[in-house]
């Protein structure tokens, strides 16, 4: 990383008619970073990642793209940015062959070479028209567009939602291809976790209109992990975990996940409850789930 | 237990803000060509687009219905929804009716002919799903064309349409039109299935369906799957995209302006081929006619004026949907904001001129078949109108773009295809020999000049900061 950033966003709030969906949200993604944004159904990932490209406009605070504001960003930004959208919408009536072409011609430079090898190895028809492809053929056409000419920022909204197992295995090399540049950075939402925990190296995770995480996935992993808790007596119905995400009590035995949990606080509990407590890792579905549930 | 199933395949069409919007506008049209008129018949037969389009939205409405897994699994869902329609037709020709009947006028006549025209409408956007695609007025393209055919029947065979409201014998024929119409639509809509020509373009078609959560892009696929497999299309896109890119400009404004209008299917290509249908039609009532006195200084003005015009604003405001989808992920070529809203207004300039210069062939070849021939001033004042007419209706038509396919728009869109030719038909019909030329062109072109910069400038600004991903 060489630590300039690419996506500055402070205090963003987006509204919609009866809904606030962005309260505030700040996240800033240094280039060379892979970045997974996490969040429920409707918290607003779409939104931000809109946003954050210029096709939403924000109500309040600041965004910026490659220190531009992003609303009105240049000729020469866009032809750094590549977008692939969770729903993809290109024109039926053109061949596969036509769109590639249609849509290098705006670029002012296009790897006409990886876009023919991307075309053949994940099995497109150049010569069939857009309107009756599958809509993961559709996904893979829309990926390979927004690499040809090879982006410095690559925001990928749900990409592989919906990819076959091996769509998704080549998806994913590709894109570890695409940043063997060390200048490229990719800002990528996905409920699919697994994939996110192999390419990715730092996680946001979007909550009620916030990021409330944005750190490296590693240190998100090493924050936040279960306490499993067995007491010598019954636990009460009240019983707490101070910072827990989330307790669960059943007899004698409790579940708490705990964010930052300090020795002192396995010790404390351990005397007072007269407890054996094991520290269990978590896996970026259970911190996920965790987090939400607390929220 | 139908009540119940009937009165729920109603609330299809009045939970939405958009039924009502063309129910007032029918109303406020028949009431005014039932109360305000002369009673003769073939002022009841101009309610006929008002019906047409109100059909297609009932064919609409019903075909989304009818293209859904659910149509053929849920009981009585076809009883219902077929039941409701038709109940819809019943109410609008009862109140024509009513109001014919309160006017004095010839209520079987008024009956039948809604009864007619209703059917025929939804009969259409049953049976043509693709009619729904784009706009709504493009709904009003197709009552154009039913208008035309009024129109004929009007000026061809006036003594046909006066019998309308006397003879019983008509009244019946169009009345059992209508009963065929109703046994064909239901016959179309019960046995559709996904096997059926056109199925996936009458889903999602129309916008008062219930589930919104992807209606265009369903729409386009629809359309799409109907591309790929009629080779006439297929072959004229490949063609076009051939030329295009062998023959495109530089890289620049010019060839972003030309590629995006080429992937947007060339809409230019299907307004000249509209606007080529009424130059014969128009060619052929002018010769039909002869007579200058006919063409100009009548009420027939307004059509040669009106239909061109407004077939060009309905095919680019219909091409619209298509694009509206598209324009998040255009706009994040290497563009900026401020470019692409200018390249869509030369986009919109470019078709304004293509569109100008047909109507105006058109009135050309009215003028020289006419004889006598009207005098130059005359034609020239006419010109001068027609264009002033595109000026402003075009620029108004780029910032009508921004607002989608709102009521908004719609009435914008009123204003824009109604309200325009009819400034320029009654001026024309007060331009005399005696009117100074300059007064006839200069004058109307410098005002719409002036009222184009202004809209154009509105809709730039406009367009530079609203959102462009409308599809959320």
């Amino acid at each position: 990383m060489t630590g300039q950033v690419v996506i500055a966003a402070r205090d963003v709030q987006r509204r919609f008619p009866g809904k606030h969906v962005l309260r505030g949200a700040d996240l800033e993604i240094p280039q060379g970073a892979v970045v997974g944004l996490l969040g429920k159904n409707a918290a607003g990932k779409s939104t931000l990642i809109k946003c954050i490209l210029g096709l939403l406009r924000i109500d309040g605070g600041t965004m910026h793209v490659f220190g531009e504001d992003a609303w009105w960003l240049s000729a020469e930004s866009k032809a750094r940015l590549g977008y692939v959208p969770q729903e993809v919408k290109l024109y039926p009536w053109m061949r596969v062959r036509q769109m590639i072409a249609y849509t290098a011609a705006f670029y002012p430079a296009w790897n006409t070479a990886l876009v023919d090898r991307l075309v053949r190895e994940w099995d497109l028809p150049p010569h069939d028209r857009i309107g009756p492809l599958s809509v993961g053929q559709l996904q893979k056409l829309a990926i390979i567009l927004a690499l040809g000419h090879e982006p410095d920022l690559l925001v990928l909204d749900e990409p592989v939602a919906a990819l076959d197992p091996v769509a998704r295995r080549d998806f994913l090399r590709a894109i570890l291809d695409f940043m063997q540049s060390e200048n490229r950075t990719i800002l990528f939402s996905t409920h699919i976790t697994s994939d996110l925990e192999r390419v990715a190296d730092r996680v946001a995770i979007l909550q009620g209109g916030r990021i409330v995480f944005h750190d490296g996935l590693d240190t998100l992993k090493e924050s936040v992990k279960r306490l499993r808790i067995a007491a010598a007596s019954e636990l009460p119905a009240d019983f707490a975990v101070p910072g827990a995400l989330r307790v669960e009590v059943a007899g004698r035995n409790a579940l708490a996940a705990i964010r930052d949990a300090g020795d002192g606080l396995i010790d404390e509990l351990r005397a007072r409850w007269d407890a054996t407590v094991d520290v269990e890792p978590l896996s970026l579905e259970d911190i996920f789930l965790e987090m939400h549930h607390a929220g | 237990m139908l009540g119940r199933q009937v009165q729920q395949a109603l609330r299809v069409y009045t939970t939405h803000g958009t039924f009502w919007a063309w129910v007032i506008f029918w109303l406020v049209g028949h009431v005014v060509f039932s109360l305000g008129t002369t009673h003769e018949s073939w002022e009841l037969v101009m309610v006929a687009p008002l019906n047409a389009v109100l059909g297609l939205e009932i064919g609409r409405t019903l075909a989304a219905q009818f293209s859904r897994p659910g149509a053929r699994l849920l009981p009585a869902f076809a009883k219902a929804h077929l039941v409701a329609a038709g109940g819809l037709v019943f109410l609008a020709a009862s109140t024509h009716a009513l109001l014919v009947g309160f006017a004095g006028g010839p209520v079987p006549g008024a009956i039948a002919l809604t009864v007619g025209t209703l059917t025929m409408g939804v009969l259409v956007a049953v049976y043509k799903g693709r009619v729904k695609h784009g706009s709504r007025l493009l709904q009003g393209l197709s009552s154009l064309g039913i208008a035309v055919f009024v129109l004929f029947w009007l000026l061809l065979d006036i003594a046909m349409l006066e019998r309308l409201g006397t003879d019983p014998l008509l009244q019946a024929l169009i009345g059992c039109f209508g009963i065929v119409a109703m046994v064909a639509i239901a016959s179309r809509l019960v046995n559709l299935s996904e096997d059926s020509p056109g199925y996936l373009s009458l889903a999602d078609g129309s916008d008062w369906d219930v589930d919104l959560t992807a209606p265009l892009d369903h729409q386009i696929r629809g359309q799409a799957r109907e591309v790929a497999f009629a080779s006439k299309s297929a072959i004229l896109h490949d063609s076009v995209f051939f030329v295009a890119f062998f023959g495109l400009p530089r890289p620049g404004r010019w060839r972003r302006i030309v590629l995006r209008q080429l992937a947007h299917g060339a809409s230019s290509l299907s307004l000249l081929s509209a606007q080529a249908v009424l130059l014969l039609l128009f060619l052929c009532l002018g010769w039909i006619a002869g007579r200058s006195d006919f063409v100009i200084g009548s009420h027939f003005v307004y059509y040669p004026s009106m239909a061109p015009f407004a077939v060009a604003m309905i095919v680019a405001w219909s091409a619209w949907p298509v694009r509206v989808d598209h324009l998040a992920w255009e706009s994040l070529l290497p563009i900026d904001r401020e470019a692409f809203a200018s390249d869509m207004a030369i986009a919109n300039r470019l078709e304004m001129t293509t569109a100008a210069v047909g109507h105006c062939l058109v009135i050309l070849a009215l003028a020289a078949l006419m004889t006598p021939r009207p005098p130059v001033a005359l034609v020239s004042v006419w010109l001068a109108l027609i264009v002033a007419q595109y000026l402003v209706g075009y620029n108004l038509l780029f910032w009508i773009n921004s607002f989608g396919s709102s009521c908004v728009a719609m009435l914008l869109m009123g204003i824009a295809c109604f309200v325009l030719p009819g400034v320029t038909t009654v001026a024309l019909v007060h331009t005399t020999p005696a009117t100074p030329w300059h007064a006839g062109t200069v004058a109307p072109l410098v005002a719409a000049l002036i009222a184009s910069i202004g809209l154009h400038r509105l809709a730039v600004r406009r367009w530079c900061r609203m959102d462009l991903e409308w599809n959320r």
